[in-house]
């Protein structure tokens, strides 16, 4: 007897068991039987009412309006992390004991894992068919061509079996890890929340954060789902009431002179280029004018242009002797008789009235007879020697013609020659001139006409101090807004509104593509492969549980 | 100031800044008389996190004690780390999210740190039996120096409860080979079963030698405390001990996951699932711990052969919670004998059964010993099913708390050995004053060492 009991112990070392496979599929069965018995298939009908409240709650507006979407999608994520969560957050922890127990005698515990994942799958598959049955019934309008398949509820389904599943491996490493039903139940609420609070469906996050997103199950279900619901393409109820709000509203703009010469000086516009290169005309005095020309810094240097050169006495006599000008040549032969001296005649002309017209009339520009005389006479009386030359009896002169060649051919008078008779002067003093005489001012007010273009007035505006009174002055201006919209175009709006809408509201990256939503569910599926293996290893340390 | 300088500072005494240098030295040096009070080293209190951890000692809080540790240790790490990269000064320029997120976990360590300070100075003021007003002044470790210089240099102050460092007399211990080339029966050679309890080692078993032939029923006697499951777990290979357990000539540890078939061990709760079925119970079992080459007709029949031995066949359809405790036990120790294990270990399958019951358990399991198996039980009322067995193995916890063998042998041996009738007053003898004993578990510990070493 002792020897059989010795053979039969031996041999058991050479014994093969059951392998992974096999008590993978045992496990099951255990599984599909304790479900039944443990009236966990209270879930099931559970998923069905919470779906139908939810469809009820949100469905009007699902596929509908964006905002209606977006929480409904939110919604359905919300009720596949619950049912994923509850599925498995106390399936392990609650026969931990036992596990362990079975564990010593042979149970491995990668078939345990597998048979719960197996099991939990069809569990999870269940759930969100009747899920999407029932929001389907009560009014989610879930219907279409889906981007993988040829009905979007097929599509939609994958998304939250993956979801589902998602959940309830993370919770069944929850569960693999924790030693209590107690603790299990103390961490989940903590993994929903998170769960929620980082999907990015509940609020925007900060773009810093986002890879916490990546770590939840919530996140690539979220955006998978609005993705599959075309979500991008749905405008805003709120936008669409605010736009036919707006569209008979009536405001008062106000604008700045600045902003206005700012906007009409940028050359870059063609449509402004056109308009400064438009003429304008203007009217101004003679007067405004010259007053132009005289402080305007443009005319600077026109202003100190000499406007006459030196002349001396010299130049006069010359100019007369060899001029054939009519005037010149009746003034020369304009007859002066009986002069004892050049004195004499020159005084005769000076003073006889018959000689007005001779005496003022001009002979070299600028000047007259009467100041050629006036200057020999001065110089006379300065000096002594020129002044007995005038006095000298001299023949009488025929006319002014011969007087006049008289003084320039004699020797004697060649130190007149050189005398100056007009100084240099510049336009500028010409024009001070002008203006500061009253008796010339008269003439004056004559009207001119100019042309300019609009650009120039603006630059002139912007560049002068002028100007700067007007830049600061507010314009007030009354707009439809209705005007406003048919300017813009309508449809532009309507995008620049739902933009800043979505961007404050939600990331508006739902790319309504294959590859968005795959990688959305390689994402959920690396989360299902990585909570498994944790599983597996948390549930290998169960040995060390204290006893 | 050198980051190294910086680092070796906040090692040394949390922090840096002189403002608080100063306090924690006082608070060093309190600790130091503290521990001289109550019988540690006082050197302890110069290394960080052990401080803490015998502080908590001092307090009688040995639990909160290392968790305060480890807090106590992460807190440095954490404050090493924010003088590395000067994370508190810059915070709020830098809107870096690890930053954020390293204040939310430092306040939680700040926050948990906080409660453990004070659980430890109550359970300090409770040793010194003191008012709970001086909890006051302990709620920051700025002012918590001031208590403890007061209860560590004032005479007045003296603890009611001291430490007693456990020595463990390392010479004791005696390697021992194999004990017998026997190739058949159980062979337990266990020089000692130690854990490390946080800072020190703690010797749970030492020097249990003994060999079991196949055939015989042993009962496992100890008071509580004296490691009969340490010494169970170390036999069946779950907590693998100093030791060599050698079963039918093979050594369990060293190839353990094929041995583990060759035992079958009924733990004392019923570890099973309440929502199933007796039947599919113990097919599920037989499935997993019979050999994978046996038809199923006969695994079916090796499971109704088990439950008729065991009275389990009327209610075979039954769901597990459904059973009455003796019908539970009975299911639970089915499942082991399902693979026909050599050695069969019962941890108290009696409990909450009467005696009728309890004697109709234990003649089964008589049964299966007659069947050249060895059937080891422990029980916590022996006298009713005394008669069932051939030998008692009695463990005792000695004055260094470590579980020894006082005795193995028959029956009878014993009960001359320990000059006592029942075995319920053998127990009795060898457990500790108080919990009620003799408090003479040293003296029969020896004596037995004795007769043992002169045959």
């Amino acid at each position: 007897m002792a020897d059989s009991n010795h053979n039969d112990s031996t041999n058991k070392l050479n014994i093969r068991y059951m392998g992974r496979l096999g008590q993978a599929v045992v496990y099951f069965g255990k599984l599909v039987r304790v479900f039944i018995y443990q009236n966990d298939w209270i879930t099931l009908p559970m998923s069905a009412l919470i779906a139908g409240l939810v469809s009820l709650a949100l469905g009007k507006d699902f596929g509908v309006t964006k905002e209606g979407t977006l929480m409904g999608v939110f919604a359905l994520v919300c009720v596949c992390l619950w049912n994923g969560t509850f599925n498995s957050i106390q399936i392990i922890c609650r026969e931990r004991d036992v596990v362990k127990r079975e564990h010593r005698s042979g149970l491995h515990i990668s078939s345990y894992i597998l048979a719960h994942m197996a099991f939990q799958a069809i569990i999870c598959l269940l759930q969100c068919i009747i899920t999407l049955l029932t929001a389907s019934i009560v009014g989610m309008k879930i219907s279409g061509e889906g981007l993988f398949s040829s009905s979007l509820i097929v599509d939609v389904l994958v998304t939250l079996f993956l979801v589902t599943y998602a959940a309830d491996m993370l919770a069944l490493f929850i569960s693999a890890l924790v030693r209590t039903t107690t603790i299990a139940m103390t961490i989940m609420p903590f993994l929903l929340i998170f769960q929620m609070v980082f999907s990015g469906g509940l609020f925007p996050l900060p773009d810093n954060i986002t890879f916490i997103s990546a770590t939840t199950v919530s996140a690539p279900g979220f955006d998978a789902l609005a993705s599959q619901m075309d979500v991008n393409n749905m405008s805003y109820k709120a936008v669409d009431s605010m736009m036919s709000a707006l569209e008979s509203s009536e405001m008062d703009l106000e604008i700045k002179g600045s902003d206005i010469i700012d906007m009409l000086s940028d050359e870059s516009n063609e449509s402004v280029k056109q308009l400064r290169s438009i003429k304008v005309g203007g009217q101004m005095t003679a007067e405004e004018a010259c007053r132009m020309l005289l402080n305007d810094d443009k005319f600077a240097e026109l202003r100190k242009k000499p406007l006459i050169s030196r002349i001396t006495i010299g130049d006069v006599l010359d100019e007369v002797s060899s001029s054939t000008e009519p005037n010149i040549v009746k003034i020369k032969e304009t007859t002066i008789g009986g002069a004892t001296s050049l004195r004499d005649a020159i005084n005769y002309v000076m003073s006889d009235d018959d000689y007005i017209d001779v005496r003022n009339s001009e002979i070299v520009k600028g000047v007259t007879l009467s100041g050629l005389f006036s200057a020999i006479l001065a110089i006379g009386d300065d000096i002594e020697f020129v002044g007995e030359m005038l006095d000298t009896r001299v023949e009488a002169f025929v006319n002014i013609g011969e007087l006049l060649d008289f003084v320039r051919t004699d020797d004697n008078f060649s130190v007149l020659y050189n005398v100056t008779l007009l100084d240099d002067t510049s336009i500028g003093e010409a024009l001070r001139i002008l203006m500061n005489t009253n008796s010339l001012r008269e003439n004056l007010n004559t009207d001119l006409s100019y042309y300019t273009t609009v650009g120039e007035i603006i630059d002139y505006l912007n560049n002068n101090p002028v100007g700067d009174e007007y830049k600061d002055t507010t314009i007030v201006y009354h707009v439809k807004f209705k005007d406003v919209l048919d300017k813009l175009g309508k449809d532009k709006l309507l995008k620049i509104v739902e933009k800043g809408a979505t961007t404050e509201l939600f990331s508006n990256d739902y790319e309504h593509s294959r590859i968005n939503i795959a990688s959305d569910w390689i994402h959920l599926l690396v989360i299902i492969f990585i909570s498994s293996i944790a599983s597996i290893i948390a549930l290998e340390f169960i040995d060390k549980d204290k006893r | 100031m050198n980051l190294f300088v910086k680092l070796l500072l906040i090692l040394l005494f949390d922090s840096y800044s002189v403002i608080f240098i100063v306090p924690s030295i006082l608070y060093i040096i309190g600790t130091a008389f503290i521990f001289k009070k109550s019988g540690i080293k006082w050197y302890f209190a110069l290394i960080p996190c052990v401080r803490e951890y015998q502080l908590a000692r001092c307090a009688y809080r040995e639990p909160e004690g290392r968790v305060y540790s480890i807090l106590s240790f992460l807190y440095i790490v954490a404050a090493m780390l924010a003088a590395t990269f000067d994370l508190i000064d810059n915070y709020i320029e830098s809107y870096s999210v690890f930053t954020y997120l390293y204040i939310i976990v430092l306040i939680a360590l700040l926050l948990a740190l906080f409660i453990f300070n004070i659980r430890v100075y109550n359970g300090l003021i409770e040793v010194y039996g003191l008012s709970k007003w001086w909890l006051l002044l302990c709620f920051s470790k700025e002012i918590s120096f001031i208590p403890l210089m007061i209860w560590g240099l004032s005479k007045r102050f003296q603890p009611k409860w001291k430490v007693e460092d456990i020595k463990i007399e390392m010479s004791n211990i005696v390697k021992r080979g194999s004990s017998g080339d026997i190739n058949e029966g159980l062979s337990v050679s266990i020089a000692s079963r130690s854990v490390l309890d946080f800072f020190k080692k703690k010797y749970l078993l030492k020097d249990i030698n003994m060999n079991i032939p196949t055939g015989h029923m042993v009962l496992l006697l100890g008071g509580s405390g004296a490691g009969k499951t340490t010494f169970i777990n170390a036999v069946n290979g779950f907590e693998k001990a100093d030791a060599e357990i050698i079963l039918d000539g093979k050594n369990m540890y060293k190839d353990y996951n094929k041995m583990k078939h060759n035992v079958g061990f009924v733990p004392q709760p019923q570890m099973m699932r309440d929502k199933d079925t007796v039947k599919k119970t113990l097919y599920d079992a037989a499935e997993i711990r019979l050999a994978i080459d046996i038809p199923r007709s006969d695994k079916i029949a090796r499971v109704n052969e088990v439950m008729d031995i065991f009275g389990l066949l009327p209610i075979q359809d039954s769901l597990v919670e459904k059973l009455s405790g003796g019908q539970k036990k009975r299911l639970s120790i089915c499942m082991e004998l399902l693979s026909n294990p050599a050695l069969f270990i019962l941890d108290e399958p009696d409990s909450g059964l009467d005696g009728v019951m309890a004697r109709e358990l234990f003649a089964r399991l008589r049964t299966i010993a007659d069947d050249n198996k060895i059937v080891i039980v422990i029980t916590h009322s022996p006298d009713r099913v005394v008669d069932f067995f051939d030998d008692v193995i009695v463990l005792a916890k000695d004055s260094n708390r470590t579980g020894r063998l006082a005795f193995f042998g028959t029956i009878d041996e014993a009960r001359r050995f320990f000059e006592r009738d029942s075995m319920d007053e053998i127990v009795k003898t060898v457990n500790q004053v108080e919990e009620g004993g003799d408090g003479r578990a040293d003296e029969y510990i020896e004596k037995y060492a004795r007769m043992v070493q002169n045959g």
